[in-house]
């Protein structure tokens, strides 16, 4: 096994009752890198990072992270090892302030306190609008504060490898960048991220790496400037 | 002075009520912090309530402690059965609809009841233990009742900042949140689960082992109990700390006046009339409900 390789995904099977959403899914990230993976609506893409998450459990196939197994481990287990999670749809504490949902993002590691003050200083450096409004209620932000909310808490254990959601769904364009730029610049200091997003240009664009996901199968896979040039690849899931 | 007669005994009236919510406020807080964490309407609350006020009774009176540190012995017993009542029967059905859990702690429930019936028969027991007087002007309050309002009060504050200033507080509330947010923060579910219905039922104890220190109880005692606390809750709003206490000082001083102005056997009415009031007309609770 190589030592950089983070996370390993091997013929993964998993769904709903009787939907089988992942079929014979494969799949790794390598440390430091950014892992695109994009298919249509209803392909499978969250339901893989479920999986990996525990939030599924898989019927068939293993997963592995920092080279430990994980599959159907506990997902608090998971996060400990070095995983952190930005679900689909902006998902925060509601009723506590940006300050206590950075907080708690911290919560496996609170103790640590040089951790803790770098954690805060470099989110509210990255988004300085989080920190105009770190005593409001998460619930009352703006959809793309909450979104850069769910980024910087997932951030805040400094985790090894960071599974992001569709960040830029429903941003405004400027917002969308800013995300995508984070995300480059993060993966600079160290950070590795498995990124899902409908909109694949600007994820292969900063990605190394890039698998294409369709009816619960890795249809293509390759370097993500080689996919870009392929005709199939940009006519069925880019629309250029 | 020249306070009135009948408003010195309203005021008398009023002053009773509220001391007794003291207690419905600590009560009404493990109910409320149960069903935000699991979303479990803790059916058998009253009971944990009673088999805190029988153990408390139990314990003070074989070991001849203090009621007080018989409360303390009735929290920690009933927190252990709570952690096995959750541990082994609630977390099983947690993902079910809701009627699922609710069925299975009706059972507890009964046995619960049952049990104790068997155990200590329909004999009301009472731990008064002190019956001196304070006199303020033409009011008076027996000490015991406001060293019960006193206790009830501090430990539903203690609840509070529990909640807000200690990590184990933040655990609670973001899994009442957010369940599966709290998990990706790395925060063990499961476990909190089981903390929290412990700490719901170590509350349900200490407010019954309060109660029979002003009232007789006996151990049929939970199901009129369990059904106020789920009134007050109601009428603070579902979910909502501080509405729960507004609730819980409502129904007493609503209670009191009943029996003092009508009937004793009316109070109930009167309770579950403004349960059904708020229910029908303000759904969000008395503040306008906010979870905390
Ligand atoms: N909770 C669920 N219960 C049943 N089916 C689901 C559930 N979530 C997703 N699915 C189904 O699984 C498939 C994959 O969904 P999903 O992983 O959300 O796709 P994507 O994220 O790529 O849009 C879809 O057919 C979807 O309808
Ligand atoms: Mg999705």
């Amino acid at each position: 096994m190589e030592p950089d390789r983070l996370l390993v995904v091997e013929g993964l099977d998993a769904g709903y009752g009787f939907i089988q959403a992942l079929n014979q899914v494969s799949l790794r990230v390598d440390a430091r890198s950014i892992t695109a993976l994009v298919g249509p609506n209803g392909a499978g893409k969250t339901t893989l990072l479920k999986a990996i998450m525990g939030y599924v459990a898989p019927t068939a196939g293993r997963i592995s992270f920092c080279g430990q197994p994980i599959t159907s481990s506990p997902t608090h287990r998971t996060v400990g090892c070095g995983l952190g999670y930005v679900p689909q749809g902006r998902i925060v504490f509601p009723q506590m302030t940006v300050q206590e949902n950075l907080a708690i993002g911290l919560y496996l590691r609170r103790h640590d306190r040089a951790l803790r003050s770098r954690a805060f200083d470099l989110i509210y450096a990255v988004f300085p609008r989080l920190y105009e409004r770190r005593w409001q209620r998460a619930g009352t932000l703006s959809g793309g504060e909450q979104q850069m909310l769910a980024i910087g808490r997932a951030l805040m254990t400094e985790p090894k490898l960071v599974l992001v959601d569709e960040p830029s769904l429903g941003l405004a364009p400027n917002l969308v960048d800013l995300v995508f730029e984070t995300v480059a610049k993060l993966r600079e200091s160290g950070t590795a991220f498995l990124l899902v997003e409908q909109n694949a240009v600007a994820a292969l664009e900063i990605a190394d790496y890039a698998y294409v996901l369709d009816l619960g199968r890795i249809h293509l896979e390759g370097p993500a400037g080689e996919l870009m040039q392929k005709d199939e690849v940009r006519q069925v899931y880019l629309g250029l | 002075m020249n306070t009135p007669g009948w408003f010195a005994a309203l005021l008398q009236v009023i002053i009773n009520g509220l001391l007794v919510g003291g207690v419905y406020a600590l009560s009404a807080a493990g109910l409320n912090l149960v069903f935000g964490v699991l979303k479990v309407a803790n059916i058998a609350h009253g009971d944990f309530m009673m088999l805190g006020a029988m153990t408390a009774y139990a314990v003070s009176l074989k070991l001849g402690l203090s009621p007080y540190a018989a409360m303390l012995v009735a929290a920690i017993v009933l927190a252990g059965i709570g952690a096995l009542t959750q541990r082994f029967l609630v977390e099983r059905v947690i993902h079910s609809p809701m009627f699922v859990s609710l069925l299975l702690l009706f059972a507890v429930s009964m046995i619960l009841r049952n049990g104790a019936l068997h155990v200590w028969g329909p004999t009301y027991v009472s731990l008064s233990h002190d019956s001196s007087v304070w006199t303020v002007g033409p009011l008076s309050f027996t000490k015991l009742r406001v060293a019960v309002f006193a206790l009830g009060l501090g430990l539903t504050l203690a609840l509070l900042w529990l909640l807000q200033k200690t990590a184990f507080g933040q655990s609670l509330r973001a899994t009442a949140q957010h369940m599966d947010l709290a998990e990706a923060c790395g925060i063990n579910v499961r476990r909190v689960r089981m903390q929290a219905f412990a700490l719901g039922t170590a509350i349900a104890a200490m407010s019954g082992a309060l109660l029979v220190m002003l009232f007789s109880v006996n151990p049929s005692m939970g199901e009129i109990f369990v059904l106020k606390c789920f009134a007050i809750v109601v009428v603070g709003g579902l979910g909502s700390f501080s509405g729960a206490f507004a609730g819980a000082m409502i129904i007493g001083v609503a209670e009191t006046l009943t029996s003092y102005y009508a009937a004793t056997q009316l109070s109930d009415v009167t309770v579950f009339l403004l349960f059904l009031i708020v229910l029908v007309f303000r759904p969000s609770g008395v503040l306008g409900g906010k979870a905390t």
